[in-house]
């Protein structure tokens, strides 16, 4: 049998994304500051046939526009919470914040991710609960 | 604001419908699928003004009201119906071959409802798991065994089975509503394929209370306190679905000091009310520090039900669309 390989979706801001990793290594990137994100772009992904999503924001203080900081955790509790009440599993969302020179953090949230994406298997909507 | 002043001219609007004289009377089916039988009544809710409409028009089709054999209606000529008023979700495939035999005979299909329209209240079982419970193939009665139609997969809003001319969202719609579509089909001023007897514009954009900005630490229940019928539902925390929901009610909810449910559906721009809604919702949260975050959040009673209750059928997760039987 296949070994199955989850599709992860990244969303965040040019300068949480680590320059010096090749990206092709990671999934897909959607880049956008976090803490503007639609909503509605993050459930269309999930649609689409994304099995989980990764949101990344620069630390507290650190992010470009200041007045949305903190922004981006509301929006992933909500989010989280929309998506149990759902029955899609809490931990197919994750939020991280990350510095620009962390490359090996990111690549380590990756397979983290990865890793607990394959426990959970692939996100189907008849099954989920 | 529009409504409001259509409202106003009650009386002149019974005049127009008296003057109309139509050679032939036109066709109007009325059919009930999914749904609780409010939007019927609504019609009836113009009360005076539902003797003038009836006047003009020819009734073929209303089991509510009495008996009509669907026989009949299959063996019209196509396009004989001139205006076809569908309401409640399609959840069977009785309902489906229904809504198919309908499209084919009628010239102007019209959803009415929020079922019809987005899914309703019944696509709410969208957020139980699928294949838990068995459903029924008969039911025993004193006068024998009844044989129930077969449930579909999923149920959907009316424009995921056939194509719809007209939505008139609302649950139930206001009469007034009812009412524009049946002067502007008498008149022969209908608009284009695919309008909305709503507003455009948000609820909030009607709403007259204060706004008081990023101050809610916990949700409550409309139950749990009494609300100052002046400020802001929202910022009171409680989950007012305005500023995501089409205008065009009257505001007759929160005018009652009673959040909006959201059952006219999403405001034209907004594809799905749930991302918006929680766009706003973070806006409106007190912010800081993690765990009073999650505390606010966990306080919401049901969140999922409370964005997604009229359209979950027809939101970006749940949506589906139905290949046609034929």
């Amino acid at each position: 049998m296949e070994e199955y390989e989850p599709k992860i979706i990244v969303f965040a801001c040019k300068s949480c994304l680590p320059k010096n990793v090749g990206l092709e290594e990671i999934p897909l990137v959607r880049e956008g500051c976090v803490n503007h994100l639609n909503p509605k772009l993050l459930l269309s992904e999930l649609k689409k046939g994304a099995d989980g999503i990764l949101m990344l924001c620069s630390p507290p203080g650190e992010c470009h526009s200041a007045e949305e900081d903190g922004e981006a955790f509301k929006r992933f509790v909500l989010l989280q919470r929309l998506l149990s009440d759902l029955r899609i599993s809490r931990e197919r969302l994750r939020f991280e914040c990350l510095k620009e020179s962390e490359s090996f953090g990111f690549m380590k949230l990756v397979k983290e991710m990865t890793s607990k994406l394959k426990s959970l298997g692939p996100l189907r909507w008849e099954n989920e609960a | 604001m529009k409504l409001k002043a259509f409202r106003e001219d009650w009386s002149q609007v019974a005049e127009a419908v008296r003057k109309i004289s139509p050679g032939r009377k036109p066709k109007v089916a009325l059919y009930m699928a999914g749904g609780c039988g409010g939007c019927d009544l609504s019609f009836i809710g113009l009360g005076e003004r539902f003797l003038d409409i009836t006047e003009n028009i020819d009734v073929v089709l209303w089991p509510l009201i009495a008996d009509f054999r669907y026989s009949r209606v299959k063996r019209m000529y196509d396009k004989t119906i001139d205006l076809c008023l569908f309401n409640g979700a399609v959840m069977n495939r009785g309902q489906m071959d229904m809504a198919q035999i309908l499209r084919k005979k009628s010239k102007i299909i019209t959803a009415v409802g929020s079922c019809a329209c987005m899914g309703g209240i019944p696509g709410m079982l969208g957020l139980q798991g699928k294949g838990k419970e068995k459903s029924r193939k008969r039911v025993k009665l004193a006068e024998g065994i009844l044989p129930l139609p077969e449930p579909c997969d999923f149920i959907s809003p009316l424009s995921g089975v056939i194509d719809v001319d007209y939505l008139i969202p609302g649950c139930p719609p206001t009469p007034s509503m009812i009412l524009k579509l049946f002067v502007s089909m008498l008149e022969n001023k209908l608009p284009p394929k695919g309008s909305v007897f709503a507003s455009g514009r948000t609820l909030c954009d009607e709403c007259e209370r204060a706004r008081k900005g990023k101050s809610v630490k916990v949700f409550h229940r409309p139950y749990e306190k009494v609300f100052d019928d002046k400020v802001c539902l929202l910022d009171q925390g409680l989950l007012c679905m305005g500023p995501v929901t089409r205008a065009g009610c009257g505001s007759q909810c929160v005018s009652a000091n009673m959040p909006c449910r959201g059952c006219l559906g999403p405001a034209e721009g907004i594809l799905d009310m749930g991302g918006a809604y929680i766009s706003t919702l973070a806006s409106i949260m007190c912010g800081g520090e993690k765990t009073t975050i999650r505390k606010t959040v966990e306080s919401i009673p049901s969140l999922g039900g409370t964005v997604y209750r009229f359209s979950l059928s027809s939101s970006i997760l749940k949506k589906q669309r139905r290949a046609s039987r034929n």
